[in-house]
């Protein structure tokens, strides 16, 4: 049997990037990767080899943001392996139905200026909302580079500017709990606060709402990250598709002696005296880990599919239960359309320019559009009588990955996961049919072509994956993308459950790493980084532990005295 | 000019407790409402006169709950003066479409007994269920009896028996964590994590949604409780209607020398060099308030409709653009109807029996019957293609509430305040017209049909309130009849706002109380006892503020070390 310190259960950019850290601190590792490419939720494919060929897609993430509040990047030194990441600006083009637009750029007071041609008011607005919420992502990412339960680590990641930015933020107790009541708050009810003007509050519905659930959802005021990162620290595209993250990461592993295996299915973690010793792949072949088993895929697949009930009853008697009913997954996910066009999109209505299509394009008429976006896949209804969508034209900004001249579109269509009704029909039971994919997706080009109507003639061939099909992709339940729902009841401490919130789990030697611990879903790698402090902490005699802590204090204490 | 020490505006029941704890203490007050009958959402009326003589009906309030985790009816010996409450059991029944049914009886015993004939699992998971929230209820308690950012009073108002369920609620780390995240979900989740039976989930959901928001909202767990406190303390009716509690209300009041005077629209508080001093109502009439003014009516309506801007601005520069702007009211309100019925009604496809019809009766027929009834409001929709209800039929309890033989309906069905697409149209331009809100409540009788097909011959004569009409009886915004929504971040220390969430103002002497203060709406009387502990605890000097809280601490210590 091949024996390595560490396998890995999934080589996704997360299982990457935590490989990557072992390596450096000199453990071998193996990483087992069920797909015939690596990379997760973060692959770039030449989707359509024979309709399409030279176009490459990003089958899901796309554009990077949480990825640049951490140390990933930097740290392994990814630039060296070939990654390059391009800046978009414009970061965000909506166009809205009475010929106004909100067009974001990276710069905040050039979206100012751009808000301001239809309302000095909200321009004012959006300055205070975006410096609100910046101060409030600089006093929690410190929290992010962290495991949630690390005390030591998080206070050592504040320096003296985090540590002013979490005080104005908190302060006085009325300012406190004035933070808490809108921590606890829907987007809906922040814009409301903020906004007045319909062609702004639903391009920010939107994202707020890519968290995946409806503006109105309490305690997810915080999806105003999702906009507000975009400015600052940016929102970027490694060239050559998400892929080319993962083709970096994977050029480091494999360089400092890690080793990825393809087309290998883990059907079994071995627990031998209620530690974690190994994996059998399908087949039957098994790998052991001196060291340690990391799972890449979210617990509630680990637990409840790969290791026997008998070991996790002895080890938790309520786990199974717990994740199997405590866990929360909405039934909303994404169909995905990808297209090869012929020509870039036109929004000829808007006053077209080509910088419109170099971030993320919303089709978002107004909260409401969203709202519904979200609440029919609630109830399992599709919402696509009037779709809403986020699309983007990654060859706007990076023509390598389509022929000369030629375009690529991605679409993502909130739908749900299961359709009211049709329980036990089509894939996995989901309802889902290829005809009934093909005519939402027809709808949904529809609606696009309303605001760029040269879309129905330059479609040279398109790829649609409905909700049933990316679940059985990706493998996370309901076909969740971020593995579990990115609530707040499912963040930080809470990630995926309190109790195993540190990526340790109760399995001697099994970790969790992934979307599905914190901070949770989207290209970050910090669930990887700070999964990989977790192990080699345990790996350390006591007295180094209580150093580093001493250390990482004393330069917090350093950066505050010297005050910068 | 008439002056009294301490004039209320509006003599809802909690302004009339709060009155009732004042003149009790040696002050003299006078109440001023609006409406030509006190008692504002807690009303019983002959609303039919003409077409159904001798029908009494409430024409919001109507199974108390909450007043029972408190002291007011004890405090205030309101059975001297007539009040007599009776209890409900059964408590809730819900038919099921497939021909079971849900019989909540005030033993959790017997509710778990009716759970059994259907599943013994869901049976046994409601046991536990209603074992967890009645702890967290009872750590709840003192709490609700306190002002919220009274630490003292909240201590004091620990016995040994509350403490015991704190600490069973949050106890460990890692289970206040997860009591946290609890409150933090949604009651869709809480249903999904202990029960599998649609019959058993659906009418909960739908009691959780009586706080007014979708069962998928997070943050809204709690709403358990609407069910927990069925079982204990139990839920009950004054004899003779809602009403009721109200006149004896007033007969202490009056009894005491209070003063109560109708149809009296406060137009005006009196502020003189930043102390409020008095009010002037319609008419031009002005009352002298020698030591306070203590508003009955929302923060919103006091602040932006009664008071100067510039003395508001000159108190808090902030407050008006943060009553305007941050407090939230959905769009979501209740279409009422009232039924005058030759005979009860009769649920023949479920085996009926009278006991039915003692209690709350739910048509909830999914978790998703359920949602739609709320998500559809908030984009503007009626939810009335298939609607959810709650109904009541109270003269089966108290029969004096009907002539002899007769009965009457009272039913809830959320709609939206504003409809979409008709803004501007209809009474208060909400869209709302005598024709849509007959047409809509024909269509809750319809599908009431469904499950008592009686109850169109029973009809003798009906009363339709539209959101509108009701929001223009109560005048809080929106038509909320809980003045601000019950969300999480309008609870507690933060209802109505941090800044303002004691029952004080910034302005001296203006107090706060009603439904838009802690612990919120419903039938309680807290908020009006708790402005009036703050109000006493202000005029009293120091040295007897330090006595009472020692004493309030010693109680609590006292009972802890008695072990009782």
């Amino acid at each position: 049997m091949q024996a390595y310190d560490v396998v890995i259960i999934g080589a996704g950019h997360n299982g990457l990037v935590c490989a990557a850290y072992l390596l450096k601190a000199g453990y071998s590792v193996l990483l087992l990767e069920k797909r015939s490419i690596p990379g997760g939720g973060s692959t770039t494919e030449e989707t359509m080899p024979q309709e399409a060929p030279g176009f490459k897609f990003n089958p899901c993430a796309i554009n990077h943001i949480f990825i640049h509040l951490g140390q990933v990047v930097e740290e392994l030194e990814l630039r060296k392996y070939g990654l390059e990441y391009l800046y978009c600006d414009p970061v965000v083009f909506c166009p809205h139905p009475d010929g106004k637009y909100f067009l974001a750029h990276r710069s905040v007071e050039k979206t100012c200026k751009e808000i301001a041609r239809f309302s000095d008011r909200d321009a004012e607005q959006y300055a205070k909302y975006v410096e609100y919420w910046q101060r409030f992502v600089n006093s929690i990412d410190a929290f992010f580079n962290s495991p949630p339960k690390s005390l030591v680590d998080i206070a050592g990641n504040y320096d003296f500017k985090k540590l002013q930015d979490l005080f104005s933020v908190i302060g006085g107790v009325d300012t406190t709990l004035d933070l808490l009541r809108t921590v606890l708050s829907s987007p809906l009810d922040n814009i409301n606060e903020y906004f007045d003007c319909e062609f702004v509050k639903a391009p920010l519905a939107r994202m707020s709402a890519e968290l995946s659930s409806p503006p109105s959802q309490k305690a997810m005021a915080f999806g105003a990250m999702m906009m507000v990162l975009r400015h600052n620290p940016g929102m970027a595209r490694p060239r050559g598709g998400s892929g080319g993250l993962v083709d970096a990461l994977v050029k480091l592993v494999t360089s400092i002696g890690g080793v990825i295996l393809t087309e290998q299915d883990v059907e079994q973690v071995i627990v031998d005296d209620g530690k974690a010793v190994g994996v059998r792949v399908a087949g039957g072949k098994e790998y052991r880990a001196n060291k340690g088993v990391i799972s890449n895929i979210d617990a509630k697949r680990l637990f409840l599919q790969l290791v026997d009930e008998k070991d996790i009853d002895s080890a938790d008697a309520n786990l199974r239960d717990r994740l199997d009913r405590r866990i929360v997954n909405n039934n909303e996910t994404i169909l995905k359309i990808d297209c090869a066009l012929s020509e870039p999109l036109k929004f000829e209505h808007h006053d077209h320019r080509d910088e419109y299509l170099m971030g993320s394009v919303l089709i978002a008429d107004s909260v409401n559009h969203v709202e519904k976006a979200h609440t029919d896949c609630t109830i399992g209804l599709i919402p696509d009588e009037d779709p809403s969508m986020y699309l983007v034209m990654p060859t706007a900004l990076d023509p390598s990955m389509a022929p000369e001249g030629k375009h690529t579109l991605w679409i993502e269509f909130f739908a749900p996961y299961q359709i009211a009704g049709a329980e036990g029909t089509g894939l996995k039971g989901t309802g889902w049919t290829d005809e009934l994919k093909n005519t939402v997706a027809d709808r949904v080009i529809d609606k696009l072509a309303q605001y760029s109507p040269n879309i129905n003639n330059s479609i040279i061939a398109r790829h649609v994956e409905s909700p049933a099909e990316l679940g059985e992709r990706l493998g996370s339940y309901k076909g969740n993308y971020y593995h579990i729902d990115m609530t707040l009841d499912q963040m930080l401490c809470f990630r995926p459950l309190p109790e195993i919130a540190n990526y340790k789990t109760p399995i001697d030697g099994l970790f969790l790493t992934g979307a599905g611990t914190h901070p949770g879903g989207s290209i970050s790698g910090l669930p990887g980084r700070n999964c990989a402090r977790v192990f080699l902490q345990e790996h350390k005699p006591i007295a180094q532990a209580l150093k580093d802590a001493r250390d990482t204090i004393t330069s917090t204490v350093k950066s505050v005295f010297k005050g910068d | 000019m008439q002056s009294y020490d301490v004039v209320i505006i509006g003599a809802g029941h909690n302004g009339l407790v709060c009155a009732a704890y004042l003149l009790k203490a040696g002050y003299s007050v006078l109440l001023l409402e609006k409406r030509s009958v006190p008692g504002g959402a807690a009303t019983t009326e002959e609303a039919l006169p003409k077409e159904a003589p001798g029908f009494k009906f409430n024409l919001c309030a109507i199974d108390h709950e909450f007043i029972h985790l408190g002291p007011v009816v004890q405090e205030l010996e309101l059975e001297k003066y007539g009040l007599e409450y009776l209890e409900c059991d059964p408590v809730v029944f819900c038919p099921h479409p497939d021909g079971k049914y849900f019989l909540g009886h005030k033993s959790l015993e017997q509710t778990c007994a009716e759970i059994a004939r259907y599943s013994d699992r869901d049976a046994v998971k409601y046991r536990e269920y209603t074992e967890f929230w009645q702890r967290a209820l009872g750590a709840m308690i003192p709490m609700f009896n306190a002002p919220p950012k009274s630490i003292i009073d909240i201590a004091g108002n620990y016995d040994i028996k509350k403490l015991k369920d704190l600490f069973a609620v949050i106890g460990s780390p890692a289970k206040t964590l997860d009591f946290i995240r609890t409150m933090l979900g949604s009651g869709e989740d809480a249903l999904n994590e202990w029960f599998d039976s649609e019959f058993l989930k659906a009418p909960l959901a739908r009691l959780y949604a009586e706080l007014g928001v979708p069962p998928s909202q997070k943050t809204n767990a709690v709403g358990a409780i609407m069910m927990a406190m069925r079982h204990n303390p139990g839920m009950a009716r004054p004899r003779g209607g809602t009403g009721a509690l109200v006149q004896a209300l007033v007969k202490l009041v009056k009894a005491k020398g209070g003063v109560v005077l109708t149809d009296q629209q406060v137009e005006k508080v009196l502020i003189d060099n930043g102390k409020a001093v008095g009010v002037r109502v319609a008419g031009g009439v002005e009352y002298r308030a020698n030591k306070g003014v203590i508003s009955n009516i929302d923060a919103k309506r006091v602040f932006l409709q009664l008071i100067d801007a510039s003395d508001v601005h000159s108190a808090d520069p902030n407050l008006r653009e943060r009553l305007d702007r941050r407090i939230v009211n959905n769009n979501e309100t209740i279409l009422k109807i009232d039924l005058a019925l030759d005979k009860p009604l009769n649920f023949e496809h479920h085996n009926h029996d009278d006991s039915y019809l003692i209690g709350s009766i739910l048509i909830a027929d999914s978790v998703t019957h359920v949602e739609q009834a709320h998500s559809k409001c908030t984009l503007g929709e009626i939810p009335d293609a298939d609607p959810s209800m709650y109904l009541v039929v109270p003269t089966m309890l108290d029969p004096s509430m009907a002539p002899q033989g007769k009965h009457t309906a009272w039913i809830e069905f959320f709609a939206p305040y504003q409809i979409a697409g008709a803004e501007g149209t209809g009474l208060k331009g909400t869209g709302w017209t005598d024709e849509l809100k007959n047409q809509v409540a024909d269509r809750v009788i319809d599908k009431l049909a469904d499950y008592s097909p009686n109850v169109k011959d029973a009809i003798i004569a009906r009363r339709v309130e539209s959101p509108a009409e009701l929001g223009e009886r109560l005048g809080a915004y929106k038509g909320n009849y809980y003045h601000i929504d019950m969300t999480l971040d309008q609870m507690i220390f933060f209802r109505p706002l941090p800044e303002i969430a004691n029952y004080k103002t910034p302005i001296e002497g203006l107090f706060l109380t009603g439904a838009g203060t802690h612990p919120g709406g419903s039938i309680s009387g807290m908020p009006g006892r708790n402005c009036a502990r703050i109000f006493l605890h202000e005029q009293q000097p120091i040295a007897q503020r330090f006595r009472d809280a020692r004493d309030s601490i010693k109680s609590t210590v006292g009972s802890v070390f008695k072990g009782q």
